[in-house]
């Protein structure tokens, strides 16, 4: 890097190098989005040769949209809206309730449940899907809501993220409020959770996130595929609809934008929360 | 606090703990328990170890495990190194950042799917990145049916969506590395370059543990994109060790080797992280006692 | 308002031994502070009458009720800590009405007792503001406000002026003298400055290692401490010790100085060729006695209404001299200091106690 060394040169090689990064970031996205808006038989025109009218959506045309809710699209995202929302809520409370507990209160085996619940985050959905189908068998879930939506409530992640930040607010806190006559529930509504406005919006977004991509347990846990949520839908669109470019990519369009327009006014407070979250433990 | 407050502290932990406990930790030992049985024509049979035994035998698993590992070899170490260079491009202050820092965060709000459905149409033989080589005079390549080329074409495709992820836990890696460190090495005379294998990479190293841990992970179970894009083909070239699990579990109705699978895939999982943390924090105490 | 008393107070963390059994009394309207190095158990003292922190024998009683087991929130008690713990995303009202607000207290009557703790601490145009928006001083106001408002039997302070810098601290110092003045309440202040306990107290409790080593007036502490320890932790600067024994006939003999006999005088002595320990404060040196010890003077400081001369010594501490008139020292001066027979003070060297 000898070579770079003046300020200038470093500074024009730092530019070429986020614009390069950037680009090769929004260019799925952006041919998705483009490509959603051509009709179906534009998709592949300017490719071959190839011409920067590709990146433009022309001729411009809202038959993809217009074919997706008529196969009835709208219903799937509804679903997948429900259950992440459901899943969000429950899950701040529930996993919120516990990092609190850990945080305060000192009790006996704290430590050893504790590196449990991070042991159970650090491995995947995907390792306990197969097994978690025998359970959710057993309780007489399959094709049902509720196998979608309480599994996932408890989060070892959220629990820690919690954890970690109640453990960083400083035990006065609660010692004055406690002198003033408040109870354990009453400070963490009064006082931990305006605190920790950040930290419940990322464990709030990870666990709405985390449904809202869910695919190998959706698609195990409802066989019956009367209730779809979106990752299934759309990989079942993909192949029920092989040809239907435009709307493919419309779905996959719907599918990214929500996620991303819930992280775009948050993003400071999630990379934050997530960032802070320090893993030092 | 004149009593402790065991009520409360139980009825706080009892929903996150019940969960867990009913759903991630039994679910474990469930696998244990079903992969010593064999479904045949509609019968559970005990067979004991005979699951384990028949894969072990089974040139098909041995193939998906080579499969996986060889994946895992490659992705993990692109990934992570990836995510620091990206991570450093995050955390740099000048003009319009902003932009580029939203810009990068992108991948995380495309799901693994999505970005599979547009990788997919982009990859195509007569696809937006076969027409943009062919302004390079290159013939349109086959990504994702040629064996040679599908497997990479899948880990360019996990990588695209997963490094803003692992970015995301370097930069709270960096941000804790105080900026007085980096002027007082910049005093001495240290070179950017130097700066970044002399004081970043080793402050950073707790970190980069966890993301090279949390990363193999992920990836050692990685499902979505084989499932979505190749069926393990073409000629088993993308066939991993999950993708074999769903396969016997879920189209040939053998759950017992289906969990036999998973098993022996957590297992090796742990010994790899096992590994890494031995590797890597062992040789790191060395390091501090100099 | 209210009496405090303290009876055989234990506690022990695990098999440490942090307070080995407490006694103590403390008057209705008492401005009291424990003094003490850090770690030895001021703190903790103080967190379990707040019942912050569990007992492990022992009673505590406030006004006549036994309050070992009750409640922290029914002690009536208040603490202004020493992070202030003000609640930042409240403002400086809703940071006072905290505790009136989870009791249910009618609006219009907290509203009151906020603008009369307003009053009283110049708060009323911060009202609205959140803690960030104010200066330290502000903020210790506005913690001590969120205790007044309470009414407390006892007010609890844990080392409060901490945080504030020197000028600052000096001043809220006058401000809490003339707060406890004005609501003649029970005030118990932890500190490890000896100088705030000396300025605020009615009452030193002076400890080490969990034990209470010394109580009283800060004058008495000054002038008539119990053992070596209190007379070495009041005072700035420190006490000056030196190892001596009993001569035959009375008086001492400091060690290494075969030629300086002091007498003394109102103190009854062991038998001669006993192991003492000495010590004279530095303002109480008769500096160019002709029975002195020889000093070669190796630092001095100005303070500007006093000059204070040291002087090292090949071990222990240097020994510090005040000189309140004599403003032309310079190191590589000598002094002669004597020793006045009647502020020389004498200590069992084995016991550390005060011989009198």
């Amino acid at each position: 890097m000898k070579h770079l060394s003046t300020p200038l040169a470093r500074k024009i090689a730092l530019y070429v190098a986020l614009t390069l990064t950037a680009f090769l970031f929004v260019l799925p996205l952006w041919w998705a989005i483009i490509s959603s808006f051509r009709p179906n038989d534009a998709i592949f025109r300017d490719l071959f040769p190839f011409s920067l009218r590709a990146f433009l959506p022309e001729p411009f045309s809202l038959d993809a949209y217009v074919g997706i809710f008529q196969r009835g699209f709208g219903g799937i995202i509804w679903n997948t809206l429900l259950v992440s929302g459901l899943t969000m809520i429950f899950g701040l409370v529930v996993n919120g309730l516990a990092g609190f507990a850990f945080a305060i209160f000192d009790f006996p085996a704290k430590n050893t449940i504790l590196a449990v619940i991070v042991v159970s985050f650090m491995l995947p959905f995907e390792a306990i899907a197969m097994p978690l189908y025998g359970v959710v068998q057993q309780l007489g879930w399959i094709d049902r809501v509720a196998a979608l939506v309480v599994p996932s409530i408890a989060n070892g992640l959220a629990v820690f993220l919690f954890y970690q930040f109640f453990r960083q607010v400083p035990k006065d806190y609660y010692e004055a409020a406690r002198l003033e006559g408040a109870s354990p529930l009453r400070i963490l509504w009064s006082v931990y959770v305006p605190l920790s406005m950040p930290t419940c919006i990322s464990a709030g977004l990870m666990l709405f996130i985390f449904q809202w991509e869910a695919f190998l347990w959706p698609l195990l846990a409802m066989p019956a595929q009367e209730f779809k949520v979106i990752q299934v839908g759309m990989a079942s669109f993909q192949e029920q609809y092989t040809t239907a470019w435009n709307e493919l990519f419309g779905v996959a369009v719907i599918t990214a934008l929500i996620p991303i327009v819930l992280l775009l006014p948050l993003q400071r407070y999630y990379v934050q929360g997530l960032a802070g979250s320090g893993l030092k433990g | 606090m004149r009593k402790h407050p065991y009520l409360l502290i139980f009825m706080a932990l009892l929903p996150a703990l019940l969960g867990l406990a009913l759903f991630r930790v039994y679910p474990i030992v469930l696998a244990l328990f079903e992969s010593l049985f064999s479904t045949y024509r509609g019968d559970r049979l005990f067979v004991g170890l005979e699951n384990y035994d028949l894969l072990l035998r089974d040139s098909g698993f041995w193939q998906s495990l080579k499969v996986t590992l060889w994946f895992n070899l490659i992705i993990n170490p692109l990934q992570i190194a990836l995510a620091l260079l990206l991570a450093i491009m995050f955390v740099q202050k000048v003009r319009f950042i902003g932009l580029f820092r939203f810009l990068f965060l992108i991948p995380i709000g495309v799901s693994l799917p999505v970005a599979v459905i547009i990788w997919r149409i982009m990859l195509l033989p007569d696809g937006l990145v076969n027409g943009f080589l062919g302004t390079l005079g290159v013939e349109p390549l086959r990504f994702l049916t040629s064996p040679d080329l599908a497997l990479y074409a899948i880990i360019a495709i996990a990588t695209w969506k997963g490094i803003s992820y692992w970015m995301i836990f370097i930069i709270g890696g960096l941000q804790n590395i105080s900026p007085e460190i980096h002027e007082a090495a910049r005093l001495e005379g240290a070179s950017a370059w130097q700066r970044l294998w002399m004081i970043t990479l080793p402050l950073l190293k707790p970190t980069l543990l966890f993301v090279l841990v949390a990363d193999v992970t992920i990836n050692f179970l990685l499902f979505a994109p084989v499932f979505m894009l190749t069926n393990g083909g073409p000629r088993g070239s993308t066939n991993v060790l999950m993708y074999e699990a769903y396969k016997s579990g879920f189209v040939f109705g053998d759950m017992g080797r289906a969990m036999a699978i998973v098993v022996i895939l957590v297992a090796l999982l742990l010994v790899i992280v096992g590994l890494q943390f031995w590797l890597l924090s062992g040789r790191g105490k060395g390091r501090a006692a100099q | 308002m209210a009496k405090l008393e303290i009876s055989g107070l234990r506690k022990t963390f695990g098999p440490t031994e942090v307070i080995p059994g407490a006694d103590l009394e403390i008057e209705d309207g008492e401005f009291v502070v424990f003094v003490g190095p850090s770690g030895c158990g001021k703190s903790t003292l103080l967190r379990m009458i707040a019942g912050l922190e569990e007992v492990t024998s022992g009673t505590i009683r406030i006004g006549d009720q036994d309050v070992t087991r009750v409640d922290p929130a029914h002690r009536g008690v208040a603490m202004v800590f020493q992070s202030y713990a003000l609640f930042p995303h409240m403002s400086v009202a809703q940071n006072m009405g905290f505790g009136m607000r989870v009791n249910r207290v009618p609006r219009a009557e907290a509203e009151a007792k906020i603008r009369k703790a307003a009053d009283i601490l110049q708060l009323g145009p911060l009202l609205d503001r959140k803690p960030a928006q104010l200066s330290g001083g502000q903020r210790q106001r506005v913690a001590i406000g969120r205790a007044i408002v309470r009414e407390p039997a006892v007010f609890l302070f844990d080392e409060p002026l901490s945080n504030l810098d020197a000028e600052l601290r000096v001043q809220m110092r006058i401000e809490l003298s003339a707060l406890h003045q004005r609501l003649k309440s029970t005030m118990i202040y932890v500190t490890h400055d000896q100088v705030e306990a000396m300025t605020l107290a009615n009452k030193i409790v002076v400890l080490r290692a969990g034990r209470i080593e010394q109580v009283g007036a800060p004058l008495d502490l000054y002038d008539d401490p119990d053992n070596l320890f209190v007379a070495g932790f009041i005072g700035s600067p420190r006490m000056n010790f030196f190892d001596a024994t009993v001569a035959e006939g009375g008086g001492v003999v400091l060690a290494g100085e075969t030629a300086l006999h002091l007498p003394l005088e109102g103190v009854s002595l062991p038998a001669p060729g006993s192991e003492v320990v000495v010590g004279c404060r530095p303002e109480h040196f008769v500096v160019g006695a002709e029975m002195g010890l020889r000093m070669n003077v190796t630092a001095v400081e100005h303070l500007g209404t006093v000059s204070v001369a040291y002087a090292a010594r090949p071990e222990g501490d240097p020994v510090a001299v005040e000189l309140q008139d004599r403003r032309d020292v310079s190191p590589g001066d000598q002094l002669a200091l004597g020793f006045p027979p009647q502020r020389t003070l004498v200590f069992d060297k084995a016991t550390q106690s005060r011989l009198r």
